[in-house]
C-alpha cells in the first residue's frame, strides 16, 4: 500500500493537485531559465569585461606608446609585447591581421590560423569582441577577446586573450543544479500542500456523495453535516432540503391516497348500500325504490365529479387541457356562479355579495375559456362557503387596475395559518385531511389562472377569515398550439 | 499524517543542508573562477614532463631575437618521423646559466634525451635548419651576453642516436642562412667584429663532416657594427644579403653582397651611394619580395644650416639595377618618428618640397617648391581640436595624446594603405585599476 502512496486515482483530488502542479512547475520553470539566463549572463560578463578592460587599457597603451616600435618583418620584440600584455589566468596571443598566431604565451607555436568571429571583427571592423566556443585540440569551452592592435592608422596585430570557462561552467552548472533542487522541494512542498487543499475539498464532497448514495437507497432520515463552508455548504443545505421535501411529498402522495380511497369509498358504500337495499326489498315500493336510485345518482355524479377532477388534474399537469378561447365578461360570469352556490351558501345562511368598483368598466372583457374560469371561481367561493361559519357574508369584489381584472372573494372563515398558507396550493395538500376532497382543489384553480396568465394570492390569517386574489390580464394572447385548438 | 509531517521536514532539512554545504561559495567572483586553457593533450604532456625535470628556480625561457620565439620548438631532428622537442630554461643561480632539453616523443609519450649546457647570460637565436646537407635538421643556437657589443656564441648541433654532436662552434655579430648561390643546400654566412679592424662576412659550407670556411669578406674600414643583416632578393633573380651598417663618427650606409660566378662574395653597388646621416634599416616596402634601400634626401630649401634633427626627410627607396647602380622604386614621407608615412605621388617628383617654416612636431607644409603652391599640410591634432577637423581631415595616426590628420587635394597612399580610425575604447583610468 505504501507504493501506492503517491499514486492519486482521478478524481477532483487528482486534478486540484495536478493544477496546482501545473501551476508551480511553470512558474518555477520560467523562473529557473530567467535565473539560468541571469547567472550565465552575469558569469559571462564579468569575465568577459575582466578581458576586455585589460585588453582595452594595454592595447591603448600600445597605439599611444609603443606602435611607433612596430616592424612587420621584425619579430624580436614579440616577448617583450608577450610581456607587456601578459594577464594571469589567460593565455595571451599575438596575432597578425590575417589570424596567424606569431607568438603564443603557452611556449608552443599555434600553425593553424584562427579564424574565430572575435578575431575577424578584431581585424576588419577594428571591435574588441568575445568569442565564446571550443578549443580546437582539447574541445574545453573557452571564452577568448580579441583586440585590435592599432598602430599608424591601421591594425599591426591583433591581441587575443583566451581563458578557460570550464571552471565557470562548472560552477554554472552547480548553481543551476542547485536551484533545480531548490524547485523541486518547492515543488515536493507544494504537492504536499496542495493534496492537504485538496483533501479538504474532496472529503466533504465525499462525506455528501456517502450521505446522497444513502438517500438514494430511501434512507431519507440520514442528514448531511451542513457545516462546510460555500458552495458545499450550500450544496449539503439543498440535499437536505432535497430529502426533506421528498418525504413531504411522500407524506402528501400517501395522505392524497388514503383521503381519495375513503373518497371513492362513501359514495360507494353509498351507492352499494342501496343497491342492496333495493335488491333486497320488495321492488315494489316506488317511494323507496326512488330515494334509493336518486341517493345512487347522486352519489355516482359526486364519484364521476371526482373522477372528473383527477382526470382535470393530470390534464393540466401534462399540458392537454383544451381551453376554447372567448371573449368572456367577467361581472356576468361571477353572477351566474353566484347563483348556482346560492343554494349552498342558503343552507348555512351565508350572504354572498357582489361589488363592482367604481372604476370597473360597466363591460369588462377578458380572453379566455368560460367554463374553466367558472370553475375557477365555483371552486373558490366554495370554498369560502365551506371555511366560513353560518350566517356570515361572502364578498366578492371585482375591480380594474392596469389593464388588470381582480377579483377578490373575501369571507370571515377559520383562515389558513401562516405554516399552511404556503403549501395550500400544493397538489394534494389538505390542511385537515379527515375532512374530504382530494386537496387538488386550489391546484387546479392555479393551474387555470396561471394558464390564462394570470395569479392568485392568498391572504389570510388564523380566525380572521381568507382574502383569494386573482388577477387577470385583460389582453392575454392565448399560446398558438391552444389557439388552434380553440377556432 | 504524521508521515508526511516527517517527510516534510526531512525535505526542510534537505533544502537547508544544501543551500548550507553551498552557500559558503554561492556568491564568487567570476575573475576567480578563470583559468589558463588546457593544452591539447600531447603538448600538455610534453609541458609536464618538460616541468617536471626543470630544476629548481629554472625557467623556461625564449631566444630573444628568432623569428620564431615560441619557448618550446617541435621538429624532428633525427628525421625518425617522430617530432622532438626543443627547451632552453635558465638557473640563474647556477654557474652555467643557460641549459638546453631536448625530449623525443614515441608517438604517445614524451621521455627527456638530452640536456645540454649552453653558454653566455642570454638565448639569442634559436634556427632548426639543415646545413649539413644530410636532410635532417640541425640545432643552430646563438648565446649573448647582455648590454654587450662584442662578438656573441653560436653553436652548431647536430641530432642522432639520442644524441647532440657539436659540430660548429663561432663567434658572430648576426649571421644568416640562406642559399645564396641558390643549389638548394644552405650555407652560413657569420658576420664577425674584429678587434681594431674591420668587420668581416665569412661564408662556410658543409663539406666532408664539416663546416668549412669557403671565402670571406673583409668589410669597409668605418664600419663600426651593423643594425640589421638579412638575406633575401636583391634583384628578381639574384639572392643577396643586405646590411645596414654604422659607420664612422654619425652616419650609416648599406651594403648589399652577393655571390660572385666564382663562389666570391662581392658587394653589388658602391656603398657611397647609400650614405645617410640618418640610419632608417632596409626592407621590402612595396611587397615585390626584393629588398629596397632607403636613402633619405633633404627637401628643397633646407640647406646645411639648419639642424639635422630638424629636417623633414625624404626617403627615397632604391633597388639594385643587377649592374653597378639603384634606380628609385618609391619615394616616401617618413615621420622621423615613425609615427606616420605616405607615399610621394609620381607627380610630384621633381617638384615637391617642404616649407621650411614647417615643424616636424606640430606642422608640415608639402609644396611645389617652383610655385609655392601647398600640396599637402599634416598636422598634429589634439584629440579635441581633432574632433573639429575631422571632417576635412584625413586621418593619419594616432600617437601619445595626438592626433594626426593631412589634408590633400590629391589621393594619397597613406600608411600601408587606408588608415583607420582606432575604436578601441578609451579605458578610463578608474576601470583600468580594477
Amino acid at each position: 500500500m505504501e507504493g501506492n502512496r503517491f499514486f492519486i486515482k482521478p478524481g477532483i483530488r487528482r486534478s486540484v493537485v495536478m493544477h496546482y502542479f501545473i501551476v508551480v512547475f511553470l512558474t518555477m520553470l520560467i523562473l529557473e531559465i530567467i535565473f539560468m539566463l541571469a547567472v550565465r549572463t552575469y558569469y559571462y560578463d564579468s569575465v568577459s569585461n575582466h578581458l576586455k578592460y585589460h585588453a582595452s587599457a594595454t592595447s591603448s597603451y600600445y597605439q599611444r606608446y609603443v606602435s611607433i616600435l612596430y616592424s612587420e618583418d621584425d619579430r624580436t620584440w614579440l616577448p617583450e609585447l608577450l610581456k607587456l600584455f601578459h594577464l594571469e589566468k589567460a593565455e595571451v596571443q599575438i596575432l597578425d591581421k590575417s589570424g596567424n598566431v606569431l607568438i603564443s604565451s603557452s611556449g608552443f607555436q599555434i600553425s593553424d590560423v584562427i579564424k574565430t568571429s572575435d578575431v575577424l571583427t578584431a581585424s576588419q571592423d577594428l571591435k574588441t569582441t568575445r568569442w565564446v566556443g571550443k578549443q580546437i585540440g582539447t574541445g574545453e569551452t573557452v571564452m577568448s577577446l580579441s583586440a585590435p592592435l592599432m598602430g599608424k592608422g591601421d591594425v599591426q596585430y591583433i591581441l587575443r586573450l583566451v581563458t578557460s570557462m570550464e571552471t565557470v561552467n562548472s560552477r554554472l552548472n552547480n548553481i543551476v543544479l542547485l536551484s533545480i533542487v531548490v524547485s523541486i522541494s518547492v515543488l515536493v512542498l507544494v504537492l504536499i500542500v496542495s493534496l492537504g487543499l485538496a483533501n479538504s475539498i474532496v472529503s466533504p464532497i465525499n462525506e455528501i456523495t456517502a450521505a446522497s448514495a444513502q438517500m438514494a437507497r430511501g434512507r431519507f432520515d440520514i442528514k448531511v453535516k451542513e457545516g462546510y463552508k460555500y458552495e458545499l455548504g450550500d450544496l449539503a443545505k439543498t440535499l437536505n432540503f432535497m430529502a426533506q421535501e421528498i418525504v413531504r411529498s411522500n407524506e402528501l402522495k400517501n395522505d392524497f391516497i388514503s383521503s381519495i380511497s375513503h373518497e371513492l369509498r362513501t359514495p360507494l358504500t353509498g351507492i352499494k348500500g342501496w343497491s342492496e337495499t333495493l335488491q333486497s326489498g320488495s321492488m315494489t315500493d316506488q317511494e323507496e325504490m326512488k330515494l334509493g336510485l336518486n341517493i345512487i345518482t347522486k352519489e355516482t355524479d359526486r364519484l364521476i365529479g371526482l373522477v372528473e377532477e383527477l382526470l382535470d388534474f393530470s390534464k393540466l399537469q401534462q399540458d392537454r387541457l383544451q381551453l376554447h378561447w372567448q371573449p368572456v365578461k367577467l361581472d356576468a360570469l361571477l353572477e351566474e356562479t353566484l347563483f348556482q352556490v346560492k343554494m349552498k351558501a342558503d343552507q348555512k345562511d351565508i350572504t354572498l355579495k357582489l361589488e363592482h368598483s367604481q372604476a370597473f368598466p360597466s363591460e369588462c372583457e377578458l380572453y379566455g375559456d368560460t367554463n374553466r374560469l367558472k370553475q375557477v371561481f365555483l371552486n373558490l367561493i366554495d370554498n369560502a362557503i365551506k371555511f366560513s361559519p353560518l350566517h356570515s357574508t361572502i364578498t366578492v369584489r371585482l375591480e380594474w387596475k392596469d389593464q388588470q381584472c381582480e377579483v377578490r372573494v373575501i369571507d370571515q372563515g377559520i383562515g389558513i395559518s401562516e405554516d399552511h398558507l404556503t403549501k395550500v396550493m400544493d397538489k394534494f395538500y389538505q390542511v385537515n385531511p379527515d375532512r374530504g376532497g382530494t386537496g387538488l382543489g386550489l391546484a387546479i384553480t392555479d393551474e387555470i389562472i396561471k394558464v390564462h396568465g394570470g395569479e392568485m394570492t392568498i391572504l389570510s390569517e388564523a380566525g380572521q377569515g381568507t382574502t383569494v386574489l386573482v388577477s387577470l390580464p385583460s389582453r392575454h394572447e392565448p399560446p398558438v398550439a391552444m389557439n388552434r385548438t380553440s377556432i | 499524517m504524521k508521515s508526511v509531517r516527517s517527510r516534510r521536514s526531512v525535505w526542510i532539512l534537505l533544502v537547508v543542508f544544501t543551500f548550507l554545504l553551498s552557500g559558503c561559495e554561492w556568491v564568487q567572483d567570476p575573475k576567480s573562477l578563470l583559468s589558463v586553457p588546457r593544452l591539447p593533450d600531447e603538448q600538455a604532456s610534453l609541458m609536464s614532463i618538460i616541468t617536471s625535470h626543470l630544476p629548481e628556480g629554472g625557467a623556461i625561457i625564449r631566444p630573444t631575437n628568432s623569428s620564431d620565439n615560441s619557448a618550446i620548438r617541435i621538429a624532428d631532428l633525427n628525421n625518425d618521423g617522430q617530432a622532438e622537442a626543443i627547451v632552453f630554461y635558465e638557473t640563474p643561480d647556477r654557474e652555467v646559466r643557460i641549459h638546453g632539453m631536448i625530449f623525443q616523443s614515441d608517438g604517445k609519450t614524451w621521455s627527456k634525451t638530452v640536456d645540454f649546457d649552453g653558454e653566455g647570460v642570454k638565448l639569442d637565436r634559436v634556427d632548426i635548419v639543415d646545413l649539413t646537407n644530410d636532410n635532417t635538421l640541425d640545432l643552430v643556437i646563438g648565446y649573448s651576453y647582455p648590454e654587450s657589443d662584442s662578438n656573441k656564441g653560436m653553436i652548431i648541433y647536430s641530432f642522432s642516436n639520442q644524441q647532440l654532436t657539436k659540430i660548429f662552434e663561432q663567434p658572430y655579430a648576426q649571421y644568416v642562412i640562406d642559399d645564396l648561390d641558390r643549389n638548394m643546400k644552405n650555407e652560413l654566412y657569420v658576420v664577425t667584429n674584429q678587434k681594431s679592424k674591420p668587420p668581416i662576412i665569412s661564408q662556410y659550407k658543409f663539406d666532408e663532416d664539416k663546416l668549412k670556411k669557403f671565402t670571406e669578406k673583409v668589410m669597409d674600414n668605418e664600419i663600426n657594427g651593423f643594425l640589421n643583416v638579412m638575406s633575401g632578393f636583391i634583384s628578381k633573380d639574384k639572392r643577396g644579403i643586405v646590411m645596414d651598417a654604422n659607420a664612422g663618427a654619425n652616419y650609416s650606409f648599406t651594403i648589399a653582397v652577393t655571390l660572385s660566378e666564382s663562389g666570391e662574395l662581392k658587394e653589388v653597388f658602391p656603398k657611397d651611394l647609400t650614405i645617410k646621416k640618418r640610419s632608417i634599416l632596409s626592407s621590402d616596402i612595396n611587397a615585390d619580395g626584393i629588398i629596397e634601400i632607403p636613402i633619405p634626401e633633404r627637401p628643397e630649401g633646407w640647406e646645411d644650416y639648419y639642424e639635422e634633427y630638424e629636417i623633414p626627410f625624404f626617403q627615397s627607396y632604391y633597388q639594385w639595377d643587377g649592374k653597378n647602380n639603384l634606380r628609385l622604386v618609391q619615394k616616401q614621407f617618413r615621420d622621423y618618428k615613425e609615427r606616420f608615412h605616405f607615399t610621394i605621388p609620381v607627380s610630384w617628383y621633381g617638384r615637391v618640397s617642404i616649407d621650411t617654416k614647417s615643424n616636424i612636431n606640430e606642422y608640415l607644409r608639402f609644396i611645389d617648391f617652383n610655385t609655392n603652391e601647398t600640396l599637402a599640410e599634416v598636422r598634429f591634432f589634439s584629440v579635441e581640436t581633432w574632433e573639429r577637423y575631422k571632417d576635412k581631415w584625413t586621418y593619419l595616426a594616432a600617437y601619445g595624446d595626438e592626433v594626426i590628420g593631412i589634408y590633400s587635394k590629391e589621393q594619397l597612399r597613406l600608411n600601408d594603405g587606408a588608415p583607420k580610425l582606432p575604436t578601441v575604447e578609451q579605458t578610463k583610468p578608474e576601470e583600468a585599476a580594477k
